[in-house]
Order: C-alpha cells, then sequence, then structure tokens
C-alpha cells in the first residue's frame, strides 16, 4: 500500500486518511455532481507527502458547481463532520469552475 | 467509493526506493455512478446472507440469538452499499427481536452513510429494543469513537460480549 509504505505512521492515522478522502471524494459526487446516474464528472486527487515535514497533502478537485442543498440525501450530512474531525487543516474552495478540497496532516512519528 | 480509495492505495509505488517526496494524482471519471437513487436497492434479495463480498455488495449474516437478532456485515459499508444494510436492518426489525447487533468484525471499512445507517437502526428499534454494534479497530471502533457515537449506542468487542451484556439488561 502506498500510504502504509510511504507514511509510516499509525494504522488508526492511515484509517483516518483513508476515510477522511472517502468523505472528501462522496461529497464531490453528491454536491458536484448531483449523484446522477447518468452524470459523468471528472474528479482530481492529487496526494503529496514530504517526509522532511512529515505533511501529506491531498487535494481532491471536481468541476461542478456546490449544490446546497435543503435537504441532504438521505444517509448523507455526517461526511463534513468527518473531515473536519479526522483532518488537521481541511480548506474548500468553491468557484464557479469547481470546488477544491483541500486536506492537510502532520504525521508524527 | 472505498474502490477508489483502494485504487489510490494501490497506486505503483514508483518511488519504492525510499524517495523523499512521493506523490500520486489521478484523474477519475465516475461514470454512471449513482450511489443514492438506485430504485432497485430495496429490491434486492436478502436471504440468509444477502448480497457478495465484491465491490458492489456487502455480504450479511443474520443469526438468531435468542430473542437477539446478529447481523454480521463483511465488506465495505459506504454510500453505495449502505442502503443494502439498512434493508437489511429494516427486515430483521420487521420481526420485532428482542434486540439487534450489528456486527462490523469482518467489515475492511466504514463511512459516514454506514454510520447513518446505524444511527436509523439504533432509533428504529425504539426504546423497547435492545441495540449494540460490535467493532474493533481503526476501520470502525476507530471512527464510531471519534465522532462520538459510543455515546449514542453501545459498542462491543466481540458478539459474545454484545449478547451477555444485552441479555442482562
Amino acid at each position: 500500500m502506498w500510504l502504509r509504505s510511504t507514511l509510516r505512521t499509525t494504522d488508526g492515522r492511515l484509517a483516518d486518511i483513508n476515510l477522511v478522502v472517502h468523505e472528501a471524494l462522496a461529497n464531490s459526487v453528491e454536491h458536484a455532481y448531483d449523484g446522477r446516474v447518468d452524470s459523468s464528472g471528472l474528479i482530481c486527487i492529487t496526494a503529496r507527502y514530504v517526509e522532511k515535514t512529515r505533511s501529506l497533502d491531498v487535494s481532491i478537485r471536481d468541476c461542478g458547481t456546490w449544490l446546497h442543498r435543503a435537504e441532504p440525501i438521505s444517509g448523507r450530512g455526517r461526511g463534513l463532520p468527518i473531515i473536519h474531525r479526522l483532518c488537521d487543516q481541511p480548506t474548500f474552495t468553491s468557484t464557479p469552475a469547481g470546488t477544491t478540497v483541500d486536506l492537510h496532516w502532520t504525521l508524527f512519528a | 467509493m472505498a474502490r477508489w480509495i483502494r485504487w489510490l492505495r494501490r497506486k505503483p509505488n514508483a518511488d519504492s526506493s525510499g524517495g523523499r517526496n512521493t506523490s500520486t494524482s489521478a484523474s477519475l471519471r465516475p461514470k454512471g455512478i449513482n450511489p443514492f437513487m438506485h430504485a432497485n436497492d430495496h429490491d434486492r434479495p436478502t436471504a440468509a446472507v444477502s448480497g457478495d463480498s465484491d465491490d458492489q455488495g456487502l455480504a450479511i449474516t443474520t443469526e438468531q440469538r435468542g430473542q437477539i437478532v446478529v447481523l454480521s456485515v463483511a465488506g465495505n459499508v459506504d454510500m453505495v452499499t449502505a442502503p443494502q444494510l439498512s434493508h437489511t436492518i429494516t427486515q430483521a426489525l420487521a420481526g420485532a427481536p428482542g434486540g439487534l447487533i450489528i456486527d462490523l468484525t469482518e467489515t475492511d471499512f466504514l463511512a459516514s452513510a454506514g454510520m447513518t445507517a446505524l444511527i436509523n437502526a439504533h432509533t428504529e428499534i425504539g426504546p423497547e429494543g435492545a441495540f449494540g454494534v460490535v467493532a474493533q479497530g481503526p476501520s470502525t471502533a476507530r471512527p464510531l469513537e471519534l465522532m462520538g457515537l459510543n455515546k449514542v449506542f453501545s459498542i462491543y468487542p466481540d458478539v459474545n460480549a454484545a449478547v451477555s451484556a444485552m441479555t442482562i439488561s
């Protein structure tokens, strides 16, 4: 596993990263592409780890318009709290061209 | 979705020589995925073992322990598969069991949609029935506890502990 062999951190932290990235992707599918059956949208993921500072940055960019739903899709609604709780420094940038979620972790040995 | 993450994790370790900076990037085109609105989700057959454990489905085993129904869930519980879990839970609750245990011992990954399914099950069974979740480890127990759900319902390390605790109470 790229994460495990590269980051050399605890299983708990790896699980956090896995879950947060998953939730960010889920948000893109839900908000940007509206969960449409026929939707075909591009999502770009970039991950960068700097050993010297033990910092991991994951960027997830979609090309959709951020939808503010009156009612969340059934079963959702806990994605953002998870991202905020399990990620050191999440930022959300929304423009007409799309939304970028930047996730940052500092991994202590 | 978990497939994507696994795919990301599987990305060739191009820098396995121990490079200082490692990065990977990917463009994903999720064609035809609709995790939410599969009208047929609720028509999926559910027997003692429902679904299969491929990327799309959960393998859910139903076991009766006295008055308590134990649903053991294998696979990834995410927004694609959570409706299958919810459907099986609803079926189990239709039999008005004395208690319901969701066993996540064999669950590899639990996303927010799965947590919501657990909360809904806890709400559905109501004050008359007992509800417990079996979870251990970084993929299930850890996120449940970090999100404070151990204060919403009881989490046990194994099925026997859950059955004992819920039978006494």
